[in-house]
């Protein structure tokens, strides 16, 4: 399980054809990990989670429906129709989430349910250390638009709002330095990623903001 | 005593697991892994330099690089970089 708020501080795409282009995006990687994308404000189970969360004084119910992607299994709840702009998520936002909720699956198969989700629920660091992991796919899509890094300190600051502790942020932000330096060379670490870029080069290399 | 064996058997990995091994936030390469301290004192994966890609198809080694205000980190580097420098 794993709840995603919205990413900020991207260049907005825009118009129709961009728009088809992350509908068409979203349908490839679903279609890659057999996943399938819910309408969160539409979902019981999200709306019991919300105001669990709201009573618990962790979130409110109303910015967990609508600022938070949440991936449970193979099963992503969306705030958003992909390709549509509205409730605040860029056309960028969408595509950006999609992979890092993605590499999520790719923990999950990598290390079974039963792992995954107890060091998900269950242990801070274990958290940490899956959230670093998917932020890495930020900073790889983000380097493949841009030419740029992304902060990984302001990545791990994230975590905050994932009852992380400090000293595991503190790791997980050591964590995104070590793959700062990976990124800004140009190499791809996560599977997420990999697929993701492999078909922007193909389908989107318009999205690219540098040569 | 069946009980007792399969009770160390058990308990054994969970108290390796418990003992630091090494220092908060360090980082180190192992083989072509690259691992950092989290905060119980174990080493946990960052990346496999194996599985790195990169549109030249350049091979992906593990050595120290520096990195901004960070200082020196392990980071998986195009294998020619690496080369000459401590591992």
């Amino acid at each position: 399980m794993n709840a995603e708020p919205k990413a900020i501080g991207h260049a907005s795409l825009a118009g129709t054809e961009a728009s088809e282009l992350v509908r068409a995006f979203w349908d490839f990687i679903t279609h890659e990990y057999g996943t399938r994308v819910i309408a969160k404000a539409n979902a019981v189970e999200m709306k019991l989670a919300a105001q669990a969360l709201g009573l618990m004084g962790v979130l409110s119910a109303e910015a967990f429906l609508r600022d938070y992607t949440t991936t449970i299994g193979r099963r992503i709840y969306v705030p958003f129709e992909p390709g549509c702009e509205d409730g605040g998520w860029s056309l960028w936002g969408q595509l950006a989430v999609c992979v890092h909720e993605h590499q999520h699956v790719e923990q999950l198969d990598r290390d079974g349910w039963l792992k995954f989700a107890g060091k998900y629920l269950l242990s801070s660091a274990g958290r940490a250390a899956y959230e670093a992991e998917a932020y890495r796919c930020d900073m790889e899509l983000h380097f493949w638009r841009t030419g740029e890094v992304l902060d990984p300190r302001s990545l791990a600051a994230k975590l905050k709002h994932y009852a992380c502790a400090s000293t595991d942020i503190e790791v997980a932000e050591k964590a995104l330095t070590m793959s700062a330096a990976t990124v800004r060379r140009g190499g791809v670490v996560n599977r997420a990623s990999q697929k993701a870029i492999a078909w922007l080069n193909v389908h989107a290399p318009t999205f690219k903001e540098h040569a | 005593m069946r009980e007792v064996f399969f009770l160390l058997a058990f308990l054994t990995p969970q108290l390796c697991s418990c003992v630091p091994v090494c220092e908060t936030k360090e980082t180190r390469c192992n083989g072509a892994l690259v691992e950092v301290c989290d905060s119980n004192g174990q080493w946990q994966q960052v990346m496999d330099c194996a599985e790195v890609t990169d549109p030249e198809g350049l091979a992906w080694s593990c050595c120290p690089a520096r990195e901004g205000d960070a200082g020196v980190v392990h980071a998986c580097l195009p294998a020619a970089e690496c080369s000459g420098g401590e591992r």
